[in-house]
This record gives structure tokens, sequence and C-alpha cells, in this order.
């Protein structure tokens, strides 16, 4: 008979194996072969290198973000007791923008005290208006007075503030105010001696009459006396 | 059946009052703001911005069909204006594509009637009610349109 097996049959190879002991649980042990080629091994180094990788960045990009997002809450939370720092927290939030992991919370914040500081931006360009106008109206000690009753932080941008600074810090303007001040003074000055003549004068009017009644009261009881002695 | 104006009030109002937590509101508002398409940039003249919004919201009706369709985006330069886009999203949730008498028959002060207003920075109150006011506007003339 023609065969491959050089005329042995599978089970005869079987049941050699058997005879030599090479056996797991009574069966004849299979020729062990390896678990994947080195192709899969790389490909799966690979993959595993990706996930960590990934985890590592995942949790690098967070920690950056919870870092940066705290600086700015520091800042934020220190303006409210000095203003300038609003100009730092807004910069602060604005580097934000960049980051590649923002949470729901953290845009949450960032949105609405940028949308704060905004507020008090539009505040003051509303003065800022207020102020330009005095000005414009020639009313110097206006503009002065809107621009150094603000105590706020400056949001203005560049040539706003500039106009602002000017209205704030212009010599002439001050001399003017100051002026103004010494005129306010000394008309309240002379009010206050006006006033003071005036309550003289209504206090000696008031002795005058009070004098003119205790005459024509004496008079009255001089002439009734006269009667009653007729 | 297409919505009703009222159904659409209605849905937005149960959202809202499904608020738990005060920050339910404003992660609405980015979902929405996230989920919104933009314009054509072509769309996206100067005669179509709001004029008291703190942001550049870009607002453009086309009338077809009896309803008003309205294209809306925000662009805030270096910024992601993502709560007055989510606002603007808001809107037209309501009033989008709606015969100019359905837009007109809204009481106004619904958005603050669910307590939209409620922590929203004046500015963007401010621009949220010029926003409206277009809107409005814009149905009062479609409307006159419409009965010649």
């Amino acid at each position: 008979m023609f065969s491959f097996l050089n005329g042995k049959s599978p089970f005869d190879e079987a049941e050699e194996k058997l005879e030599a002991g090479e056996t797991v649980n009574g069966r004849p042990k299979l020729s062990q072969a390896p678990i994947m080629g080195w192709q899969d091994g790389v490909f799966l180094l690979v993959l595993v290198g990706l996930i960590v990788g990934g985890y590592y960045f995942y949790q690098y990009t967070k920690q950056k973000s919870s870092d940066s997002f705290a600086k700015c809450d520091v800042l934020y939370v220190s303006a409210e007791t000095n203003a300038e720092k609003y100009v730092e927290a807004e910069a602060c939030y604005n580097e934000t923008w960049d980051l590649s992991f923002v949470s729901d919370s953290m845009e949450i914040l960032r949105q609405n005290r940028l949308g704060a500081i905004e507020d008090l931006r539009n505040h003051q360009k509303d003065l800022y208006a207020d102020a330009m106008g005095a000005m414009a109206a020639r009313d110097t000690v206006a503009a002065y007075k809107v621009v150094n009753e603000y105590k706020g932080p400056m949001l203005l941008n560049r040539g706003d503030a500039k106009d602002w600074n000017n209205i704030a810090e212009n010599d002439a303007i001050k001399a003017s105010v100051a002026a103004a001040a010494a005129r306010a003074d000394s008309i309240a000055r002379e009010k206050a001696i006006a006033d003071s003549l005036a309550q003289v004068a209504a206090e000696l009017r008031a002795k005058a009459v009070a004098d003119s009644i205790e005459k024509a009261n004496k008079k009255l009881a001089r002439k009734s006396k006269r009667k009653k002695v007729r | 059946m297409s919505e009703s104006i009222v159904d659409r009030q209605e849905k937005i109002r149960a959202k809202f009052a499904s608020f738990a937590d005060p920050d339910d509101k404003w992660k609405f508002l980015l979902d929405l703001a996230r989920e919104h398409k933009g314009m054509d940039a072509a769309l996206k003249a100067e005669k179509f911005i709001i004029q008291g919004c703190a942001s550049t919201m870009y607002l453009v009706p086309k009338f077809e069909n009896g309803k008003i369709h309205f294209e809306m985006d925000v662009e805030g330069g270096t910024t992601n204006p993502l709560i007055s886009r989510g606002l603007g999203a808001l809107a037209l949730q309501v009033f989008n594509d709606m015969a100019p008498a359905d837009i007109l028959s809204v009481d106004p002060t619904f958005f603050q009637q669910i307590g939209l207003n409620v922590g929203l920075s004046p500015t963007r109150s401010n621009g949220f009610a010029s926003l409206l006011k277009q809107i409005y506007l814009y149905a009062r003339v479609f409307d006159a349109i419409s009965k010649k």
C-alpha cells in the first residue's frame, strides 16, 4: 500500500509516545508551539504602549488644566480685595483657551468669571463715555469726578485708558477742580455768613416784635389801671 | 404634524424645572452651544450683527413658506463664547422655523419666567434681550409682508 507515513499509521506514533511516557492525562502530549509570532508580540507591545501612554498623557493634560485653573482661581479670588488683579485673572483665563482638557465645571467657571470681568469692563466703558461727554461739554470738574470716584480695575483698551488717565492726572484739570472746590468753599463760607446774619436779623426782628408786644401790653395795663381809678 | 411654539416652550420649561443643581443650567447651555452648527461664513455680514451683544452674534433670517428660518452664530475673537452661543441656540429652539404670528404670540418674559436670567451676567442678559428684540423685529416685518 502506498503511504506517506513510511508504513506507519498515526496511531502507531501515538502508541510509541505513550510507551515513552509522553502523556498528559493519559493522552499523548502535543508538540509545543509558540503562543504568538514576533510580529504579534510587537503589535501587542505597541498597543499596550499606546494605551499606557494615552492614559498618562490624559492624566498629564488633566493635571495641567487643573493647575492652570487653580492659578486663575487664586488671582480671581484675590481680585475681590485687590481690583487690579482682575486684569491678571482675565489674562490667566484667556491663556486656558489653549488647554486640551477642560471639564464642564471648569468651562462654566471660566465663562462666568470672564463674563463678570466683561461686566466690569462695560461699567467702566459707560463711565468713560460719561467722562468724555463731560470733557466735550468743557465740564472738566464733572469728568474728573467721574474718573476719580471709580475704584475698580483699569479694564479699558490702551487708547481709552490713556484718555482716562489724562483726565485723572492732568494738572490743568486738577487745578480747575481745586479752583472749583475753592470757589465752592468760599461760596459755602459766604452762605454760612449770610445764613448767620439772616439768623441774627431774624432774632433781632423777633426781639423787636416781642418788645413792642410787651410795650403795648404795658400801655394797655396802664390804660386799664387809669380807667379803674376814674 | 409639526411642533407648535407652545409645545416647544413647554419642553424648555420642563427642562429648566428638572435642573436640580445651579450648574445644570450652564451645562445645558454649554451642550446646546457645542451641538449648534455655525453658519456659512459668507452669510456673516455686518448688517446681521446683533447690537448690544458683548460677543459678535450674527442672526440671519430667511422667510420661506410662511415661516422664518434663522441662522445664528457667535464669534468671540480669541475666546470661545459658549454661553452666548448656548443662549442663541436656546432662543432658536423656540423661534426657529415658525410663522411670524406664532413668534409674536410668545410672551417676551417667557425666558425670565423659567429662570434663565438667574445668575446670568448683565452683559449677557442685555445681549440676550437684544437677540429677542431682533427676532421679534424680523417677525413683525415678515408678518407685515405676508399680510400684504
